[in-house]
């Protein structure tokens, strides 16, 4: 029942628990092997764990996908630009950082969708190739990082 | 589904609410003896009734009282969405002195805002839509809950309904050392200890042959070296539940009591994913599903039942204490308990109302470096109730 880590999975980690319920009520909606990590505290612990925790399971594990679930904060260019250079490069096609451009709950607060329940939407449309909910303002510049991930758990995850 | 429970002077509840709607799965944190288990004992008494338990001392008694406090009435109200429409049914019962039994007090059952029954104390009326037709009234006796027990033309399809629904609730607090090996087929319902599991599969299978599959294929993920099972007669009822494991050529069969704690644990949810997939919808309750696991099986574990029960439109309610199995739950479907000492009421919060977990400050990156306060260091700390 625990993961098999030598086949394709996804592990999420998340910045807060907002982020950790989005990352949850997506969970449920898919099929294959997707486990949601303990809430870092902020997105610059996000980075810091990635470097410090889970960079060795990567490494060791080729088949695991790691998303960093973060709040942008309004500040998409340069935090973007702040994890592609701290992201090491051996990695880096395996790490996927994606988020609400201003933070989880006011994407809750604008859409009026409880988080677990916008999880699971976000994965029914991926699911469906669809993108109703991907193109709302606060999510659309996830895109780019939605179709490389996308091609890679596709197979497996839906 | 359930959409919400409403429990009044019943052991450590008092106007006690909880709301899940239209969650396929919600999870009850607390503190020991934050009322928790008491969800599934007053989940047990609905069952009970669907099941046509009718008799009020068996159902309850006078040490359910909250408090002790016998002067006042023990109230129920449960509201759930049974395909297309909404039912609503309030129990209510009384002691009055010198009674020893409870009886009672009111019963209403009231289907998409229609009453389809109403009940006080001996008399239940009826209301006919009909023109020209009388409302029935008729009396019965005081000790016996209407529900189970009304039997009217007019109302068979809901009342049916929702006495089925009850009935089939399954409720999980498993002991797995007293889990049985055989099947008798006295009680083909599975009991909350789950000591009756090889009844419970064994009647399944009856109804659902294609349920074996499911068991089997949700077993081997994690005992790959399980082949499958079988039942092996013993007598004119009773069956033996054997287990077989194959590893290249070599082969083993076991009964049940031979696998470890955690093992039957895997057993009682596969069956349980067989049973939502075949019988859904289900409202099921597990205390503590996590109990027995090894860690690192539990997230997927709970992960697992979480998919099913989504894909089905059940309902999965679990309590727990384990990191692994709340971190499953979002904000919306966590609900937290607690009560400050034991004279007081439990009370329940949506996690998502408490603002637990949000930031001590606004998200800028001169302050990004405080780590947020999470919320299993909340739990770790027993900080999880300071709104009491």
């Amino acid at each position: 029942m625990a993961l098999n880590r030598e086949r394709l999975h996804l592990v999420v980690l998340p910045e807060d628990d907002a982020t950790r319920s989005l990352a949850t009520g997506f969970v449920d909606a898919t099929v294959g092997q997707m486990q949601v990590l303990n809430p870092a505290g902020g997105w610059c612990h996000v980075l810091d764990e990635m470097l410090e925790a889970q960079l060795t399971p990567l490494r060791k594990y080729g088949k695991r996908h790691l998303v960093l679930l973060i709040d942008f904060d309004n500040d998409f260019t340069n935090r973007m630009q702040d994890f592609n250079n701290a992201i090491p490069v051996d990695v880096a096609n395996r790490v996927y950082v994606l988020g609400a451009l201003s933070e989880a709950e006011e994407l809750k607060k604008q859409t009026g969708i409880k988080l677990g329940l916008l999880g699971q939407a976000l994965a029914k449309e991926c699911a469906g190739n669809t993108t109703t909910l991907w193109m709302h303002p606060q999510l659309q510049h996830n895109q780019a990082e939605i179709n490389r991930l996308n091609q890679v758990v596709r197979g497996f995850l839906f | 589904m359930l959409q919400r429970l409403y429990v009044h002077n019943y052991r450590c509840f008092e106007h006690f609410e909880f709301k899940p709607q239209d969650q396929s799965a919600a999870l009850l944190l607390g503190k020991n003896a934050s009322g928790k288990s008491t969800v599934r004992q007053v989940l047990a008494l609905f069952q009970a009734i669907g099941r046509g338990r009718s008799r009020v001392g068996e159902l309850i008694t006078s040490s359910d009282f909250a408090h002790y406090r016998r002067e006042q009435a023990i109230e129920f109200e449960l509201e759930a969405r049974l395909g297309e429409q909404s039912y609503a049914y309030r129990l209510v019962f009384e002691l009055p002195e010198r009674f020893r039994e409870l009886r009672v007090q009111q019963e209403r059952l009231v289907v998409d805002g229609e009453v389809v029954f109403n009940r006080d104390i001996a008399k239940v009326a009826m209301p006919r839509k009909t023109k020209g037709y009388e409302d029935a009234v008729f009396f019965i006796d005081w000790h016996l809950v209407a529900l189970p027990i009304i039997q009217d033309a007019a109302a068979a399809i809901v009342l049916r309904t929702l006495r089925e629904w009850l009935g089939a609730m399954i409720l999980l607090a498993p002991i797995p050392f007293n889990m049985r090996d055989v099947a008798i087929g006295s009680e083909v319902a599975i009991h909350e200890s789950a000591h009756n599991l090889p009844d419970w599969l064994a009647d399944l299978l009856e109804r659902f042959p294609a349920a074996y599959s499911g068991v089997v294929e949700h077993l081997q993920q994690v005992t790959p070296d399980l082949q499958g099972f079988r039942f092996d007669r013993l007598g004119r009822d009773a069956r033996a539940l054997l287990v077989l494991y194959r590893e290249g050529q070599k082969t083993l069969e076991l009964p049940i009591s031979a696998l470890a704690d955690g093992e039957k644990c895997f057993l009682i949810s596969a069956v349980l994913l067989a049973a939502n997939q075949m019988t859904a919808p289900l409202l099921a309750f597990w205390d503590e599903p996590e109990n027995f696991l090894a860690p690192h099986e539990v997230n997927q574990f709970v992960v697992a039942l979480k998919r099913s029960f989504l894909r089905q439109q059940s309902q999965l309610i679990i309590s727990s204490h384990n990191p692994q199995a709340i971190l499953c739950f979002p904000q919306d479907s966590t609900w937290v308990m607690g009560r400050r000492h034991h004279l007081e009421p439990s009370q329940i919060r949506c996690l998502e109302e408490l603002h637990l977990s949000s930031p001590v400050t606004s998200p800028s990156s001169e302050v990004a470096t405080e780590r947020k306060p999470d919320l299993l260091q909340r739990l770790l700390d027993g900080d999880i109730d300071p709104w009491l």
